[in-house]
């Protein structure tokens, strides 16, 4: 019997010597991320070889254990300093990495603000569930205020910053945000992550019903599902219309519905537990990446260098 | 006129965590849960294939294929392929 093609996906990228179930709690949306991951690589056509895939430490940082990548599980906060590395040293490899809240903002936020700013060719994933999960719920940078957490215990005192909104401010080329309730949408942000030439960027709201549900009362794993479903509103796509970003047909009931101009959300929502937020594409511009720029300076100082010898002759 | 299509609802329990999300979620009530929380089909005729199971489930313990699909449909005969081939070259 054949197989069907989601099996197929399964036996090819997934790793055969890796324990499974995973090590995730029931109905983290750590996997279904793995799942979209995946696809979208598939999606493209690249092979197993031509990708890395690096993380840093967290739930979030476990995830290229399971899949069959080029893969590094680097140390907390560090782990797009090591894709810079892996990248500058083999340019056509594709390197992704995949962070926690924590990780990519916290601990690892000023790799990632330059990272942004240097805009070299990079996806950066980052799921935030608001919360520190691996450790126990200390509050995370993206922490709702008023929000309990292990270290928030009478509520959080401090704000929430939007990742994406960091990310456009800092340089990145590609800022995108899904979810993990609008599946279909998020493989194809993914998947135009990866193929962005630029430093590229997707938030991916999820949530962490263990640590952080748990404390304030938001449910189990299925209740923070709904929730996620019920506070994304897409945005349109700013680049070229009917592209990916634009799927806001209605219909499959995980692909986002109701369209709102960019900028009509304010970010400041995710400073709260029950406000909307957008999801979509947030920012596509096309600015020179860093390989390019690199590359460039070479051949004009060789080129330098060549006239400087021929005129000494 | 078309035959409307059927689907078969697979799910591979040694992976599965019970934590609902299938059950939840199908918009067509297919399944229930057992004692342990885990999905049993209880309806699997209302399935129309729309795969949010499939793509929800964060364990990958969900296939869903399309039954009696006219020779299991062409299109998905050349994925497949495709894959294969692809899986050899590399
Ligand atoms: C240098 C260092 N400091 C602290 C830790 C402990 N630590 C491990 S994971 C983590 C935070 C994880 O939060 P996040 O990045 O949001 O990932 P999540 O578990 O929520 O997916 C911390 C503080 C560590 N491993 N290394
Ligand atoms: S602790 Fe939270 S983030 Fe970590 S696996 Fe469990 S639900 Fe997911
Ligand atoms: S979504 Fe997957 S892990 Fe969760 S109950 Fe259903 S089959 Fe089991
Ligand atoms: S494919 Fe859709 S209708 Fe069929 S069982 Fe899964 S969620 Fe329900
Ligand atoms: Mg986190």
């Amino acid at each position: 019997m054949k197989m069907e093609k989601v099996e197929q996906l399964r036996h090819y990228y997934l790793r055969h010597d890796k324990k499974f179930p995973h090590v995730w709690c029931p109905g983290c949306g750590n996997g279904i991320i793995l799942g979209s991951l995946i696809r979208a690589i598939d999606k493209i056509g690249l092979s197993k070889d031509e990708v890395v895939l690096a993380s840093g430490i967290g739930c979030a940082g476990r995830m290229p254990v399971y899949a069959d990548f080029n893969t590094l599980h680097t140390t907390h906060g560090r782990a797009l300093t090591f894709a810079t590395g892996i990248k500058l040293a083999r340019p056509e490899l594709n390197l992704i990495t995949v962070m926690g809240d924590g990780d990519a903002t916290g601990i690892g936020g000023n790799h990632f603000i330059h990272a942004a700013r240097r805009n070299l060719n990079l996806t950066a994933i980052i799921i935030n569930n608001q919360i520190y999960g691996m450790t126990g719920g200390q509050y995370s940078p993206t922490t709702p205020y008023g929000a309990k957490a292990a270290t928030a215990t009478g509520g959080h005192l401090e704000h929430a910053f939007s990742i994406a909104d960091l990310a456009v401010t800092a340089g990145a080329s590609f800022v995108a945000r899904g979810t993990v309730y609008h599946v279909p949408h998020l493989d194809k942000l993914i998947e135009q992550g990866i193929r962005k030439n630029g430093f590229a960027v997707i938030e991916i709201m999820a949530y962490c019903h263990t640590q952080f549900g748990r404390r304030n009362k938001m449910g189990d794993a299925v209740t923070m599902m709904e929730k996620l479903r019920d506070r994304a509103v897409a945005v349109k796509d700013p680049g070229a219309a009917g592209s990916p970003g634009t799927a806001v047909a209605a219909g499959a009931s995980d692909t986002p519905g109701a369209a709102a101009s960019a900028g009509a959300l304010d970010s400041d929502s995710l400073d709260t537990l029950d406000g909307k937020f957008a999801i979509g594409v947030l920012t596509d511009v096309e600015k020179p990446d860093y390989i390019a720029e690199y590359a460039r300076l070479r051949a004009a100082s060789r080129l330098n260098a060549q006239n400087a010898g021929n005129a000494g002759k | 006129m078309a035959k409307k299509k059927s689907y078969r609802q697979h799910i591979f329990y040694d992976w599965c965590k019970a934590c609902g999300l299938c059950v939840a979620f199908c918009p067509k009530q297919v399944y229930r849960r057992n004692e342990e929380g885990q999905p049993v089909v209880a309806d699997a005729a209302k399935c129309v294939g729309c795969r949010f199971c499939e793509l929800h489930c964060p364990d990958f313990a969900i296939t869903i294929s399309a039954v009696d699909a006219p020779s299991r449909s062409a299109a998905a005969h050349t994925a497949q392929t495709s894959i294969e081939e692809a899986a050899d070259e590399r």
